[in-house]
């Protein structure tokens, strides 16, 4: 009972977070960053959770788990149904190769520090330390698509389209990595010594069970036409099943959801639009969802691994990171201004790292990983105002002025429309 | 001889002639696509002959483009969200029957906005 008055707690929260008088909130500026941020949300979990008012118990990981994971197949649907040729081939191939290049440095770079600061900690089981790096190197890939608290000029959207772009296609590359690494390192019972190669199997058999929901969710979306209650209905379906399925064959239900959108995607026509904007519509109810369960489940308590951890994430982000910002996607050569907040746009955690850290901390509630998570939030919030601040105070380069001719008209009578 | 004109119908009459000779700007806004093609079949039945149709967007559409949050690619794509704007000069009368078609034949989950506004002057308006 206690849960799930809590769980209503949370998404009656979340609701006002969005609301558009709540949004009015962001015009200060570090309310701006921590509401674009979700950290709010995540400030607001840690206050009504443990470590605050105790409203909501971290038994919320073991109990809430089912209506969590339909949230995760959520977020899944709505990265894996963005997985289409008609919007990917808008990305143009230079910036598929950075963000390439990005996911597997990040990746690899990130995955190592975190195996190397956890390996020989007390607090971290050795079957833990894979699935951990694994989570730490996947919420290291990539960058926010939200770009409005890096105050972008009308002449920047070609760099705001980069940053969207990008961290568009980050999403499912760090979701499937995270997947894979965390299937291969063996959640299995009993645990096993080294790669649990059946996993692969799962995922194959995964794939399946995608593609099949998929052909069924073509047909009941026609059916549904643009009946609301009967696009919830087919919604729910696909999502209880997948991540239903997911849970049983253990692999990660984000991926497993974001599989099922590829297929429903790829699949569907003209319906598709309807139920993709039915989605969309509570994309942002969902992030603050989790970024209050993040809050929730998180243990502040660190110790000197998972702190070097917090520290060693937060310098490569700020360092690392702008080395691997995309280019502006518009023809004109970027300014300094543009190429400046394109690094510092890199530096900021995409919201999708908590995300993963809560699908991780359902799998296993383990202090470890709930220490993990709070390593991410405090690592993204602390970048996201390095960032933020930095960017806006960046100045706006002006068109250097005409010279001075009395003959001339001024600028504002001689200006065209 | 007397008198026998009812004034209240002679008000009315006023009334009707002045309500098809008053200019007004008639504002709808359809968030729903699938009611366009009913709305300007019936915009054409009332003689409305003339209008402007633009794409719009809702505010709530503005700060998910802006705000995307796990969808980014999508933003890529030209942001239609189907939500279409229609404006046109017209007479009152005509006005007030598109609002009461509004009101009456469109399902409730589906019905636009419309407004009407008063307008003082127009030029460059083809009869």
């Amino acid at each position: 009972m206690r849960i799930a008055l809590g769980i209503l707690l949370m998404i009656g929260l979340a609701i006002l977070a969005t609301s558009p008088k709540f949004l009015k909130l962001r015009r200060a500026t570090v309310v701006g960053i921590l509401v674009s941020g979700g950290w709010l949300g995540v400030l607001v979990g840690l206050a009504i959770g443990p470590a605050g008012l105790a409203l909501v118990s971290h038994d919320l990981a073991p109990t809430g788990t089912p209506i969590l994971t339909i949230g995760l197949g959520w977020i899944g649907l709505m990265v894996g149904l963005q997985l289409r040729p008609e919007v990917l081939r808008f990305v143009p191939a230079n910036l598929a190769r950075r963000t390439a290049i990005d996911a597997s440095i990040s990746f690899t770079l990130a995955g190592a520090i975190a195996w190397l600061a956890l390996s020989n900690a007390p607090i971290a089981p050795a079957n833990s330390v894979i699935p951990l790096a694994a989570l730490i190197g996947a919420a290291t890939i990539g960058w926010p698509a939200e770009t409005r608290s890096l105050r972008l000029t009308a002449a920047e959207s070609g760099l705001a389209m980069a940053l969207r772009a990008s961290s568009g296609l980050s999403a499912p590359i760090a979701i499937t990595l995270f997947a894979i690494a965390h299937a291969l390192a063996g959640i299995s019972e009993p645990p096993i010594n080294g790669p649990d190669w059946a996993a692969l199997l799962r995922i194959g058999g995964m794939a399946l069970i995608a593609v099949t929901l998929g052909v069924v969710a073509r047909f009941a979306l026609r059916r549904a036409g643009d009946r609301r209650a009967d696009l919830l209905a087919v919604f729910l379906g696909v999502v209880a099943i997948i991540t239903g399925a997911a849970v049983e064959l253990r692999v990660s239900p984000l991926f497993a959801a974001m599989l099922a959108g590829v297929v429903v995607t790829n699949l569907a026509g003209r319906e598709l639009r309807r139920f993709e904007r039915f989605i969309l519509q509570a994309e942002h109810v969902v992030a603050v969802i989790f970024a209050i369960v993040a809050g929730v489940l998180m243990d502040v308590a660190l110790g000197p691994a998972t702190l070097g951890l917090l520290a060693a994430i937060t310098i490569f982000r700020i360092i690392v990171k702008p080395t691997l910002a995309p280019d502006s996607l518009s023809p004109d050569s970027p300014t300094q201004r543009s190429r400046k907040i394109a690094r510092l746009g890199a530096v900021r955690q995409p919201p999708l790292a908590l995300v993963l850290g809560v699908g991780l901390v359902l799998t296993d509630p383990s202090p470890v990983n709930q220490q993990a998570l709070t390593v991410l939030a405090a690592a993204g919030l602390f970048c996201d105002l390095y960032a933020v601040l930095r960017a806006r105070a960046v100045k706006i380069e002006t068109p250097e002025e005409p010279v001075e001719n009395d003959s001339a008209p001024s600028t504002e009578e001689g200006a065209s429309p | 001889m007397a008198d026998t004109t009812d004034p209240s119908r002679n008000d009315s009459a006023e009334n009707n002639a002045k309500q098809s000779t008053e200019r007004v700007l008639l504002l709808i806004i359809a968030s729903d696509p699938t009611v366009m093609d009913d709305l300007l079949t019936a915009l054409l039945d009332f003689g409305v002959t003339g209008a402007t149709v633009l794409e719009s967007k809702g505010l709530a559409a503005v700060l998910r483009e802006e705000m995307p949050i796990f969808a980014g690619l999508v933003s890529l794509l030209p942001g239609a969200t189907g939500s279409r704007t229609l404006i046109s000069i017209t007479n009152l009368a005509t006005a007030r029957s598109v609002l009461d078609f509004i009101d009456t034949d469109l399902r409730e989950d589906k019905r636009p906005i419309a407004a009407v506004l008063p307008v003082t002057h127009i030029a460059g308006l083809k009869r």
